[in-house]
């Protein structure tokens, strides 16, 4: 179990330290959002690429309404 | 160049500025933002019978947009040589006028007679390029100018960027560059030999000053030598142009007309004071920020009518021969010395036409900026 | 009804951003909607090509931001052009934009950063150097500011593929309080100017058009309306009636007062005046 944190809160990662896990427990589908892993813009193919690791800052984010 | 690229061609505007009815006319006055149709509706004979109150409004905006000052500067020609052969002026190659060019220690001397009657604000003017008077001889005379007069503009052969940028190094603020007329195949006609018969090279020109860096830049064409519309037309679109890409630069517009002049050149399309009057008002109108100029060719008449009425920029106590500022008090000016350019019409000193000015609830402005604070130009980020 | 559908381009009069010709001079917002059948519904009925989403945090439950990228897929005439609001500065302001790129494939972004959420007006600084880095990068940049003709000139020449100024402050609807220095920016601008908050009616569309602006940028009006999607048409018919307005040549207006020389003027030119 890995504490990370999601979107300023504290997170308790039961999966594999995979994003798509990450994601999957969230239940964010990975096709609708950005993600941001310790300040850094995660872009497609490294998101398969990254591990997480205890301490990871990961910033889920969507679309929504907006001006 | 044989045809006017589309920016600049004014034929669109052509009929209507030669045969525009007087409803047109009275359209063309009724708005609020004038614009090319408008100027073109304006310069049309039918617009003469609207006349005074062309004058009252271009009074209006130029008292709106200027206030009550007017800007006073004086030319100083440093050399007549020239390799030209402009057929209208009496520097041409061929011409037998007697050549000088004035030394570094003369162009001291004029510049500080200049400034013993309130001149802080000169125009250096030279003829085409010659061996004599060529580009180190330019920058050599802008530095001394820009050592003591504030402001130091040119009147000088056109040149490359880089070359208009040792100027702006050495202090110069701006250039004036007439195309003379906008009129191709007349252009050909007027121009015998030599570099200026490039009417394309003319015409690049004040975008290559202000490319260069040189901030400000005066427009005209010499009203006479073609038809007045055409060049007005051609004119305000050369400017409108040159602001809507050096969009931090200042462009003014003169409206130099044929004069009198040893040798005897008569305009084929002369221009008579109503018309002039009414071309100048119509440019007010229709850029109305724009400033407009009126030098010492005109008739101290005319020049009093037209100071603060659409003109807010004016030439005073001019000399256009080589120097002449530098003589002992009491000798004649220039008035049809064979040497000069052009004959001076307004031959009042300074301080007769501040008088005149004040006079007329106008104040005479020699010095508009400092440039105490200014970076040299190649420091400023480049527009 | 009118014989012109309401979405309809007029002939020959593209509007295009950068690259990219859009179907609609009306460019719509999707906040403050009541929810995403009413955003739908009104983006259909604007036939906008183009709308602007913000970047939120992720998350379940109530208060949760419906994720929009499902539900605008389903328009595919309708391209996406993320905002950066929530950025207090340029670099906050780039990282979204670029996150917003990885998310959408889109080139579009527009440029927002206001760091009072009182009035919530553009920083013009922290917007001019986010642009310019933007620009670069190859995005097609839509910066929101104040309507300073000046500034409008500087993004221009920075890349910008428009400039939008604000009419009003964001959701204010006080309508078109800055045109005359729209049609200053109009005038010196090469690039669109695009009215961007604060109208209110279709008729301050209509206006911005006529003065010049090649479109509006619209939400509050419209998602704040009794009836969003019949708003949505009627901002779209005054942005159609606007452009044709301006394409048909406006009479002059008539001239402001002018001062009156008490003695003639022309006296010293001879001949009859």
């Amino acid at each position: 179990m890995l504490t990370l944190t999601v979107n300023g809160a504290p997170h308790e990662h039961r999966g594999d330290a995979t994003i798509a896990a990450l994601l999957a427990e969230l239940g964010a589908d990975p096709g609708r959002v950005a993600i941001m892993l310790n300040g850094r813009i995660l872009r497609g193919a490294d998101r398969d690429a990254v591990r997480l690791a205890a301490g990871d800052e990961v910033e889920v984010l969507v679309f929504a309404g907006g001006g | 160049m044989t045809r006017l690229p589309e920016w600049l061609d004014p034929t669109p505007w052509l009929e209507l500025a030669h045969t525009a009815t007087p409803a047109q006319v009275r359209q063309a006055l009724a708005g609020a933002e004038p614009g090319e149709r408008e100027l073109a509706a304006l310069l049309s004979p039918a617009a003469d019978a609207h006349l005074e109150e062309l004058a009252r409004r271009a009074l209006s905006l130029t008292r709106r947009h200027f206030g009550r000052t007017v800007s006073l500067y004086a030319p100083l020609y440093l050399s007549n040589y020239c390799s030209g052969g402009c057929l209208y002026c009496g520097f041409a190659a061929d011409r037998r006028t007697p050549r000088r060019r004035l030394e570094p220690a003369a162009v001291r001397q004029e510049l500080a007679a200049m400034r013993a009657w309130g001149c802080q604000d000169v125009l250096l003017l030279t003829g085409e390029r010659t061996a004599q008077a060529g580009l180190d001889y330019l920058a050599e005379c802008v530095g001394i100018a820009a050592a003591v007069m504030p402001s130091v503009q040119v009147e000088v052969f056109p040149m490359p960027a880089a070359d208009y940028r040792r100027l702006a190094d050495q202090g110069c603020t701006g250039v004036t560059i007439y195309q003379e007329t906008y009129d191709p195949a007349r252009y050909d006609h007027f121009h015998r030999w030599g570099p200026k018969k490039d009417f394309a090279a003319r015409l690049d020109a004040p975008a290559r000053a202000l490319a260069g860096g040189l901030r400000q830049v005066g427009l005209g064409a010499l009203l006479g030598l073609s038809d007045p519309a055409f060049d007005m037309l051609a004119l305000y679109r050369h400017l409108r142009h040159l602001r809507q890409r050096w969009w931090r630069a200042g462009v003014s517009l003169s409206f130099p007309r044929i004069r009198p002049q040893a040798g005897g050149f008569q305009a084929e399309f002369p221009v008579d004071d109503r018309f002039l009057a009414r071309i100048i008002w119509a440019f007010r109108l229709c850029l109305p920020d724009v400033p407009l100029v009126l030098s010492t060719r005109e008739s101290p008449a005319f020049r009093d009518g037209m100071a603060g009425v659409g003109i807010n920029r004016m030439s005073v106590n001019s000399r256009t021969t080589v120097g002449g500022y530098a003589v002992a008090e009491g000798a004649a000016i220039g008035t049809g010395d064979a040497a000069a350019q052009f004959e001076v019409s307004d031959g009042r000193d300074a301080a007769s036409f501040c008088a005149m000015l004040r006079a007329r609830a106008l104040e005479p402005v020699f010095k508009n900026a400092d440039a105490a604070y200014r970076e040299p130009v190649g420091a400023a980020a480049a527009s | 009804m009118a014989a012109i559908p309401a979405n309809a381009p007029l002939p020959a009069d593209p509007f295009r951003l950068g690259d990219v010709e859009l179907p609609s001079r009306l460019i719509l917002g999707t906040g403050k909607f009541s929810g995403v059948e009413a955003m739908l519904a009104a983006i259909q009925a604007s036939g906008t090509g183009l709308v602007t989403v913000a970047l939120r945090r992720f998350s379940r439950g109530p208060g949760a931001a419906d994720d929009l990228l499902g539900p605008l897929a389903t328009l595919p005439n309708v391209r996406l052009m993320p905002n950066t609001s929530g950025a207090m500065n340029a670099r906050e302001a780039v990282r979204a934009a670029q996150l917003a790129r990885e998310l959408s494939g889109s080139r579009f972004v527009k440029v927002e950063i206001h760091p009072n959420p009182h009035h919530l007006l553009p920083d013009p600084l922290e917007t001019y150097a986010a642009a310019a880095e933007l620009a670069k990068d190859g995005f097609l940049v839509l910066p929101y500011i104040p309507a300073d003709p000046v500034l409008a000139r500087r993004l221009e020449d920075v890349g910008c593929a428009a400039v939008m100024p604000l009419g009003a402050p964001i959701g204010s609807g006080g309508g078109l309080t800055t045109r005359d220095m729209v049609r200053i920016m109009v005038r010196e601008c090469s690039i669109p100017v695009i009215v961007d908050a604060g109208l209110r009616a279709p008729s301050e569309a209509a206006l911005a058009l006529e003065l010049g602006c090649a479109a509006v940028l619209v939400n509050s009006a419209i998602a704040a309306a009794d009836e969003p999607a019949r708003m949505a048409q009627a901002f779209a018919l005054g942005v159609q009636a606007g452009r044709l307005a301006r394409r048909a040549g406006l009479m002059p207006q008539g001239a402001v007062g002018h001062a009156v020389a008490t003695s003639p003027l022309t006296s010293f030119l001879g001949g009859t005046a």
